[in-house]
């Protein structure tokens, strides 16, 4: 008898999730924006609560949950915290498109949100990040309504953005192949929820590939991390499942078309179509994510070669990480109504200039002053990036930007502007990102 | 020599004209060229005189007029950057054509005002926002991809445009296709609007904007604005505090476009507001000095720089460049060099500027602009575009960060 007949399941409470990421995990609740650390002791429990789970072993812990309201009776079904949420964010891009929408394709859609909004966990350790519901129906759509392009036999090489949902509600005869068991279950659970076909098979990509599974699938969809490794594996798995001629889409970093293209060139797959910026995503915060890619349609041709043989294991070497620059973030001070801009002049930023190499591991290694009459701009290499200090004594406002940021350096710079221009500073003011450091002081 | 004519790729820059050959990278014209070709491109003048054709003649053979070869490259950038649409392209073929084969008889480039250039799959989806509502009296102020052309079939269309270059292009595609379509160089304008499409700028420029709007625009009306980082906050509280009521929000309608059609990535939302009786322009803080506090820097970055460029010599072409485009003249530049980085540090006589770093092993770009300054911003862009980059170069987003109230990136 199954489990769930013997026992009462509880699952994660509504605006709930679980996000498991590199260095912590965290359950978030997007109602109140807390968080709480998890330790990784529970991590495999509270997965499993995601999905609908009865508490075996962890009895003792269930009526402090329940009372946090971290828990609750029943099986698992969609959070309608997540589903507005994810809706308010499809609509940004929706509305562009919707009233074309056929009936079929809005209640993919419509499946599509409701799948999303049942997924409680998210792995951003291995690089899962998924695509917005509609991006997620936009994949599809591409791929057409099988009541328009017949029943394709379709492959999902991994499957965290759920693609495989509105293609089987387009009436498309859908195989997810993932490594990850949690993901497997999730989409079984969820299809059978929502009353859709698929099958969900747990496959390690780097093992070889059974020969019943070659040349059989008339089409294959995949959002790998994009580093050389992830692409070669990928798709030499993918052209290695369908059959001559199929088609295949996917994801790839802008930044990294050019890797991209030299992958094709040497697997020698013409690329059907290029769609920029297709592919948006969001966080467990349920916010956008500032990360999108491109959408590349590309083809099995009777030339086409794999980096990696069927029939063998291959080792990558990165298959979390994507090939891209991470540049360090740049500071911007902007320091505003100065209070002695007449002493703001090339003499004194120098000086100033000085007295931060004196007391900073910052070092110039060639300083440069260009003069104008109201204005003076001084610029400075450093071993790794530049410093420009930029003072309009006129308008009374001067403005450094140091890169990469240090803080060492841009603490003493930060104390010799202040006392040379703004000791009687009212407000500071300081946002940051990961690209930008912005402090503005008045 | 082969004509001038439209479809050359020129650029007009405040100081300067600039040819834009396919097969290398733009020249810079000599001095005495810009005026005549700003008279010609104006219509001013049926033709060059003979001095600055003889002066073009060798470029032109490597920049042949090809309006079909625009044409064909605009298609290729709709299809690349409006694929994200389920059959957009394939559903307004024959719109698009249209508007592709207006934007390639644009005689030549100018320096944007508030509103950029777009890729015609923007101008057209903007178009069909607007001819939605409610209304056949459209005031557009400024038009540099000939949305009021579009709109005029439909309705009655008054659009300022003081650029002579574009206004005369304005003139002749209305002309071509027969219809309404009022062209002012006055900004002061007079009359009861359906309809009136704005864009946003520095402070005082987005309340201007937004004045004028709120003057021209019948109460019951729409206001439409074209919002863009790093103003979107700006104009979202004026539009707040003036008691506009948010109907729609398209989010990055629009990519812009650069001479050489490139395209940058992220782009422009539209905001489309209700003006309802009794909406007044709040006071905003005005100056110089108050634009530069709004946005005292911005910072561009752009991946994927091929490696034959990632050297001093680009950066001192880029510079050179900019120099020849930059409103104001060069008032001095720096170019210092480490072991896996080339610094540019190039300001104006106005005392505008940016700080360009190259990163070799990175093949990155990164350019900050201090203070903030748009037109630098978009000359910068081109520039690189023309020296540095190749197609598969990447501008990463620049994007609004909010729509309406709600802040939505992580």
């Amino acid at each position: 008898m199954p489990e769930s007949a013997q026992k009462p399941l509880y699952h994660l409470g509504d605006g709930i999730v679980l996000g498991i990421g590199s260095r912590d995990t965290q359950l978030i609740d997007l109602k109140t924006d807390g968080e709480i650390r998890i330790d990784f002791r529970f991590i495999e429990p509270l997965e499993k609560v995601s999905l609908g789970w009865s508490g075996e072993g962890y009895e003792s812990f269930l009526p402090r949950l329940l009372q946090e309201g971290v828990i609750v009776h029943g099986p698992a079904t969609t959070d309608p915290v997540l589903k507005t949420k994810l809706a308010a964010l499809d609509r940004l891009y929706l509305t562009a498109y919707e009233a074309a929408l056929s009936p079929r394709a809005r209640r993919a859609y419509e499946l599509t949100l409701e799948a999303h909004g049942r997924r409680k966990r998210f792995f951003t350790r291995v690089g899962q990040c998924p695509t917005l519901p509609e991006t997620t129906l936009r994949r599809a759509l591409l791929v057409g309504d099988a009541a328009e392009v017949g029943a394709k036999k379709i492959l999902c090489v991994g499957d965290d953005d759920l693609v495989s949902v509105p293609l089987a509600a387009l009436g498309h005869d859908v195989t997810v192949f993932d490594i990850d068991d949690f993901l497997l279950t999730f989409l079984r659970d969820t299809a059978a929820a929502l009353g859709l076909t698929l099958q969900a098979v747990e496959k390690d990509l780097r093992d070889p590939l059974d020969d019943a599974e070659r040349d059989h699938f008339d089409l294959f969809l995949t959002d790998p991390m994009s580093n050389r490794d992830c692409f070669e594996i990928f798709l030499s798995r993918a052209f290695s499942l369908v059959k001559p001629g199929a088609r295949g889409y996917v994801a790839v970093y802008g930044p990294t078309e050019r890797l991209f293209r030299e992958v094709a060139a040497e697997m020698k797959f013409p690329i059907v179509a290029w769609h920029r910026r297709h592919n948006r995503y969001y966080s467990q915060y349920m916010k956008i994510h500032t990360y999108e890619s491109d959408w590349v349609e590309i083809r099995r041709d009777a030339g086409t070669v794999v980096k990696h043989a069927a029939n063998e294991f291959c080792v990558p070497l990165n298959l979390y990480a994507e090939q891209f620059y991470q540049r360090h973030p740049i500071f911007f001070g902007f320091y505003d109504e100065i209070e002695e801009p007449r002493f703001a002049t090339p003499l004194y930023l120098d000086m100033i200039l000085d007295i931060a190499e004196g007391n900073s591991p910052l070092k110039l290694t060639a300083r440069h002053t260009i003069l104008g009459q109201e204005w003076t701009v001084i610029h400075g290499s450093t071993d790794d990036g530049h410093l420009t200090v930029h003072v309009d004594r006129a308008r009374r406002q001067l403005t450094m930007t140091l890169f990469p940021m240090r803080a060492e350096s841009e603490d003493v710079l930060r104390h010799a502007f202040m006392s040379g221009y703004k000791p009687k500073a009212t407000q500071a003011k300081m946002s940051s990102s990961r690209d930008v450091w912005d402090l503005r002081i008045r | 020599m082969p004509p001038l004519a439209a479809g050359t790729p020129l650029a007009l820059w405040p100081r300067t004209a600039v040819l834009l050959p396919d097969a290398r990278e733009p020249v810079v014209l000599p001095a005495g060229c810009r005026a005549p070709l700003v008279d010609w491109c104006a219509g001013r003048t049926h033709e060059v005189p003979a001095q600055v054709q003889s002066a073009l003649a060798p470029l032109l053979d490597d920049a042949p007029s090809d309006l079909n070869r625009v044409e064909q490259r605009l298609a290729l950038l709709d299809e690349r950057y409006v694929g994200w649409l389920p059959g957009f392209t394939r559903s307004r073929d024959p719109e698009l054509r249209r508007v592709r084969a207006m934007h390639s008889r644009r005689k030549a480039w100018t320096l944007p005002r508030l509103a950029r250039p777009t890729l015609p799959s923007s101008t057209l989806r903007r178009a069909e926002i607007i001819a939605a509502l409610c209304g056949k009296k459209i005031l557009l102020t400024d038009d540099p991809d000939g949305l009021g052309v579009l709109l005029a079939t439909n309705a009655d269309v008054t659009v300022t445009e003081p650029d002579p270059v574009r206004h005369h292009w304005l003139a002749t595609e209305a002309a071509r296709e027969n219809n309404k379509l009022h062209l002012t160089t006055n900004s002061d304008i007079d009359g009861l609007f359906d309809v009136s499409v704005i864009f946003c700028g520095p402070p005082a420029a987005s309340a201007a904007e937004l004045g004028l709007a709120i003057r021209c625009t019948r109460p019951g009306g729409h206001i439409v604005v074209g919002m863009r980082l790093p103003w979107e906050e700006v104009m979202l509280s004026l539009a707040a505090q003036a008691g506009l009521v948010v109907e729609r929000y398209e989010r990055e309608i629009d990519h812009w476009l650069v001479p050489g059609l490139a395209v940058i990535d992220g782009g422009q939302d539209l905001v489309v507001y209700r003006r309802p009786e009794g909406a007044a322009l709040p006071a905003i803080e005005a100056g110089v000095a108050a634009t530069v506090r709004a946005t005292p820097h911005g910072v561009l970055d752009i991946d994927s720089v091929p490696r034959a460029t990632l050297d001093k010599t680009a950066l001192t072409r880029f510079a050179t460049l900019l120099a020849a485009a930059a409103p104001a003249a060069e008032e001095g530049r720096s170019l210092h060099g480490a072991h896996d980085h080339d610094v540019l540090c190039w300001y104006d006589s106005r005392g505008h500027g940016l700080t360009a770093e190259l990163r070799r092993a990175e093949e990155h770009l990164l350019i900050s602009i201090v203070p903030f300054d748009a037109d630098l911003e978009y000359l910068a862009l081109w520039a690189a575009h023309a020296v540095l980059c190749d197609d598969a170069s990447r501008v990463r987003p620049l994007r609004t960060r909010r729509a309406d109230k709600e802040y939505f990136f992580a």
